[in-house]
């Protein structure tokens, strides 16, 4: 209802005048993201076409897409690629699921609503260092508490080095990375539904609908945009995150979380090769930009459709 | 006939007034001049300095040194190890550096490379006789000083003292007297009924196993050329340390599998708690060690180094450096050669569980932890260390890191053989070359 | 409005309790624990820290770590920075981004193509490239070393996300109100203000919550365009009770974190009442 397509120019007066007023709005917003977004983005993509390496006084020479032509048979690139996408994909729908599940349970008439609320914002409050640090200690083995309460319980999977383990590794540190991401999907989705007019739900129930209909009827419209807009952004996010699996795991064990933006930070970084660095920031970016464009074209289409 | 004679006298008198104005303006220039260079400059000294003791130790320090030095101050800039790449990286590039840092030798090589750091050479002369050459040597690239050694650890085993007094088994001691068959023997002996003998944090394999291939003379890379070429070789050498660690796991169980995927410091609670007679790990670690003695009368002690055909093993101290940029660099270096008088020195390195570099400092260290075995042994070994050739191959580090590790990581899990390790390190090679 | 039917709804909820509060205890641990424990670490001594079989609850109440948190590393003055900081950005961002973000939702056509691709492309090149030319950028301005650079690049960082969140949130109300609105001769901004913005409020605070939050966070900017220890911000100061190889000092950090976290849930507990904001009843009759 909400989504039917804007004609840019309408007839009547009121509409003429607010469209054209509309506009103005966004100007302040991107001067500075202008100067100060534009130009860096562009320099870096621009030392992604030159052989830049860190150095005093270093000379810089253009040399097209030799970057490119060496990162096509970068084996280890292309691993992590695999490994970045299967993590983003995979962190960004778990957080949702769990996220929404969430949202939906606060959006109602509980006791302790209010520090439940506070709670589920409690992963986000922390610096991510901080919160891989103190996941790592908690999965210790034998002196961790988790797994001594695993011990104690006897449920199986007592003793394990999920972080260490090369088979528990990965999904342990997604369910991390979910953890994280969370409370974003959480409240803005409750926001969402917060902002349906009272008036809709109590109309519906007048009319006869019950709790499924209301919920696929009314809630899932009013939260798909802000939950289209959260896939793709935790998607673009999660895909250049290293800041958590760097410390949790390193990009081991034997290589098996090492994530594709960890890979372009060591190779600017520790081996200082700017110029290489940015060429696997730019197609990082590329792919991005490809899985987004095919996913908001498909939700695009079932918008029309609607 | 008076003009020609007044004009001289005029000319002789504007000369004399523009005489005595350029004199008295160089007079007065000269007289501004000097205050200017004498007043006060204030360097900046980046380090990574987090333990409590440390940082109270450097905080004297340099209080110590700004009282005698009023017009050429430092002031304390904390940073944190894990990011002291970055922050230099980007420092030196947008050129803000801080006038003197410590980080170790190994991440400071590509700096020096990329001409970043000053050359110490001509200032640290004086202290270049009291260290071993090993040690002087891995701060230095092309025959110029870069970063002077401050302190450094060794890969030891350390031993619970009561474990072995109560099985009766006599303790090594000395330099060259504990070698990997009697390492292997021991973990054997304390391997009984449920208990391992040793606890080994494998998580990071790759610079450990590297570092101690010095003990059998694994070279590695051969033919380091000028302009960086070399060809790497894995040979009986290079995998005897590895296939020894991998025995000890899988031949003779006497390492606990759980250790495996700990960091190097993640056995200490296990073998504070008695359940290992012996752990391999970082010198650094110590200072946890003497808090539980201090806490609970734990004894442990450090065993000699590891010997296979030497003791000997790569050497990766902290190191101090001049940025080349600094605007003070010869004061720079004059507080770097305050810092490592032995007193200082020998603070500084026991603070942080490492044994200082300077032979005098040394013997204070050891006079300070006269009462402790263990860290008796720990000051003995550091004339064991020496400059491991590797460090200097360009492309070494990245090998490591994307090569190395994942590779050594599978294979002490059990994933890999030994022929699979040396095919993926050779390959590994030819792929980043 | 029957109250019949409203009142029969309310009963079969009842009945949805039980397995509800069963998920909402699995969510409590499932966020909490970690939180719980970090907060008992911190009053644990080194030495305690040191055991192979700790008990979730300290063995005394060691508050040195506090001690040494509070006093000697500068953890306040960096805390204050950080707010100082956080606030600033949040109330820029959110001035910037609600016009900004209602007039991408609606002038899908004119604006959507070039601001989307804006948006993606910003967020999606890794931060840690973009890193050297942003910080010569921002040295050439002659704002490094400054708490202002820090804003001024935080508010560039975020402006992408809260434009599109906005943008999501706007689109999700309708656009029948606001006709309405113009029909009854209410002018651009009249229609901005009153009808618009009631109901954006929750998205609002949503995303001035996220800003505030990220902000507050975020350390591999600050880490690199703050020189001095005067403009630390606080999560450059808990780092710095992080050693080598996973090496902690995990009392003094514990606190540290503990202490960090603090403010941004005081600030969650007291804006959270606006997401549940009563606001939203009266747009259309109003």
């Amino acid at each position: 209802m909400s989504n039917v397509a804007i004609k840019p120019r309408r007839k009547s007066s009121g509409g003429k005048m607010y469209n054209r007023g509309a506009w103005k709005y966004a100007i302040p917003a991107f001067i500075p993201l202008v100067l100060l977004s534009v130009v860096p983005l562009v320099q870096a993509i621009w030392t992604a076409f030159t052989d830049q390496v860190a150095g005093y006084n270093v000379e810089i020479k253009f040399i097209g897409l030799d970057n490119f032509r060496r990162l096509l048979t970068d084996t280890m690139f292309w691993a992590s690629f695999r490994i970045g996408i299967i993590w983003a994909v995979s962190v960004t729908l778990l957080a949702l699921v769990l996220g929404f599940g969430l949202a939906l349970l606060l959006n109602q008439k509980l006791r302790f609503l209010g520090l439940m609320r506070v709670l589920s914002l409690v992963p986000w409050a922390m610096p991510p260092v901080i919160v891989a640090i103190m996941w790592s200690l908690l999965l210790r083995p034998s002196s961790g508490p988790i797994d001594q309460i695993f011990s104690t319980l006897r449920l199986p999977g007592a003793g394990t080095d999920w972080l260490g383990n090369f088979n528990t590794a990965f999904p342990t540190v997604i369910l991390i990375g979910a953890w994280v991401a969370m409370p974003i999907i959480t409240v803005s989705i409750l926001a969402a539904i917060q902002g349906i007019p009272s008036e809709m739900i109590e109309a519906s129930i007048i009319d006869g609908a019950n709790a499924w209909q209301r919920f696929r009827y009314i809630t899932v419209p009013a939260v798909r945009a802000i939950t289209s807009a959260l896939v793709a952004l935790n998607i673009i996010w999660q895909f250049s995150s290293f800041g958590l699996v760097f410390v949790l795991t390193a990009g081991g064990p034997g290589g098996k979380t090492f994530v594709p933006a960890l890979f372009a930070y060591n190779e600017a970084f520790k081996y200082g090769n700017f110029g290489y660095a940015a060429s696997m920031g730019v197609v990082m970016a590329l792919a991005i930009v490809l899985m987004l464009g095919v996913y908001l074209k498909a939700s695009k289409r079932e918008d029309v459709q609607r | 006939m008076i003009n020609p004679h007044r004009k001289k006298e005029k000319i002789v008198k504007k000369v004399k007034l523009l005489s005595i104005l350029a004199a008295s303006v160089m007079v007065t220039s000269v007289a501004v001049a000097i205050p200017a260079r004498a007043s006060t400059i204030e360097m900046t000294y980046l380090t990574p300095a987090y333990l409590k003791g440390t940082v109270a130790t450097t905080e004297r320090i340099v209080a110590d040194w700004n009282k005698a030095n009023p017009t050429t101050k430092v002031k304390i800039v904390y940073g944190d190890v894990n990011n002291m790449d970055d922050k230099l990286t980007t420092a030196f590039a947008g050129n803000v550096a801080p006038d003197i840092f410590q980080h170790e030798a190994a991440s400071i090589l590509p700096f020096a490379k990329q001409g970043y750091l000053a050359n110490l050479t001509q200032e640290m002369r004086p202290l270049k006789s009291t260290m071993p050459a090993g040690l002087w040597n891995v701060g230095s690239y092309a025959a110029k000083l870069h970063g002077v050694p401050t302190m450094t650890q060794t890969y030891s085993v350390f031993a619970n003292v009561d474990a072995f007094k109560k099985a009766g088994v006599p303790i090594p001691v000395g330099s060259g007297t504990f070698t990997w068959d009697d390492y292997r023997a021991l973990a054997k002996k304390f391997t009984t009924d449920g208990k391992y003998g040793v606890a080994w944090g494998l998580r990071s394999p790759a610079a450990m196993s590297m570092i101690m291939g010095m003990n059998y003379n694994a070279k590695f890379f051969r033919g380091l050329t000028a302009s960086g070429g070399t060809t790497l070789s894995v040979g009986a050498a290079e995998l005897e340390v590895p296939s020894r660690i991998h025995q000890m796991i899988y031949t003779d169980k006497s390492i606990d599998p759980a250790s495996l995927t700990m960091t190097g410091a993640g056995p200490i609670p296990g073998f504070l708690a008695g359940k290992y007679a012996m752990i391999f790990a970082a010198t650094y670690i110590a200072g946890d060690l003497d808090t539980a003695a201090k806490a609970s009368g734990f004894n442990w002690t450090a065993l000699p180094l590891l010997k296979g055909a030497t003791n000997q093993q790569g050497a990766n101290p902290q190191t101090l450096s001049v940025s080349a940029q600094s605007k003070y660099k010869k004061q720079a270096a004059a507080f770097i050669r305050f810092m490592m008088q032995d007193k200082n020195l020998a603070e500084l390195a026991l603070g942080e569980g490492l044994t200082p570099s300077t032979a005098g400092s040394l013997k204070i260290a050891q006079e300070t932890k006269k009462g402790s075995a263990g860290w008796q042994q720990i000051l003995d070994d550091g004339a064991a260390l020496a400059l491991a050739p590797f460090t200097l191959v360009p492309g070494y580090q990245k090998w490591k890191d994307t090569v190395l590790q994942p590779a050594m990581q599978q294979y002490i899990q059990g994933k890999i053989s030994i022929s699979e390790l040396k095919k993926r390190q050779l390959d590994g090679w030819k792929s980043i070359r | 409005m029957s109250t019949n039917a409203v009142k029969q709804v309310k009963k079969k909820r009842k009945l949805y309790l039980i397995p509800t509060y069963f998920l909402v205890i699995c969510y409590v641990i499932f966020l909490g624990f970690p939180f719980l424990w970090m907060f008992t670490t911190s009053f644990k001594s080194p030495y305690e820290l040191l055991q192979l079989n700790q008990s979730l609850f300290p063995e005394g109440f060691y508050m040195q770590n506090y001690v040494d948190i509070l006093e000697k590393r500068g953890l306040i003055n960096a805390a204050k920075n950080s707010l100082v900081i956080a606030v600033c950005t949040t109330v820029l961002t959110t001035i910037f981004a609600v016009p900004a973000g209602y007039a991408i939702a609606r002038l899908r056509k004119v604006f959507s193509g070039a601001a989307t691709a804006w948006i993606l492309i910003s967020q999606v090149f890794p931060v840690s490239l973009i890193i050297i030319p942003l910080f010569m950028a921002v040295r050439r301005v002659g704002l490094l070393d400054s708490i202002w650079g820090l804003v001024l690049v935080y508010l560039v960082a975020a402006l992408p996300f809260a434009l599109w969140m906005l943008k999501g949130y706007v689109s999700a109300i309708p656009m029948d109100l606001e006709e309405a609105g113009a029909m009854d001769g209410a002018s651009s901004f009249q229609i901005l203000r009153h009808i618009v913005f009631p109901l954006l409020v929750p998205g609002i605070v949503a995303t001035a919550l996220f800003t505030f939050l990220n902000s507050w966070n975020e350390f591999f900017f600050a880490l690199v365009l703050i020189q001095s220890p005067e403009s630390e911000t606080l999560p450059l100061t808990l780092a710095r009770f992080m050693g080598s190889e996973g090496q902690v000092l995990l009392g003094p950090l514990a606190a540290g974190a503990f202490l960090a976290t603090i403010p941004s849930l005081v600030v969650f507990g007291i804006m959270q009442k606006k997401l549940a904001s009563g606001l939203l009843a009266g747009a259309v009759k109003g």
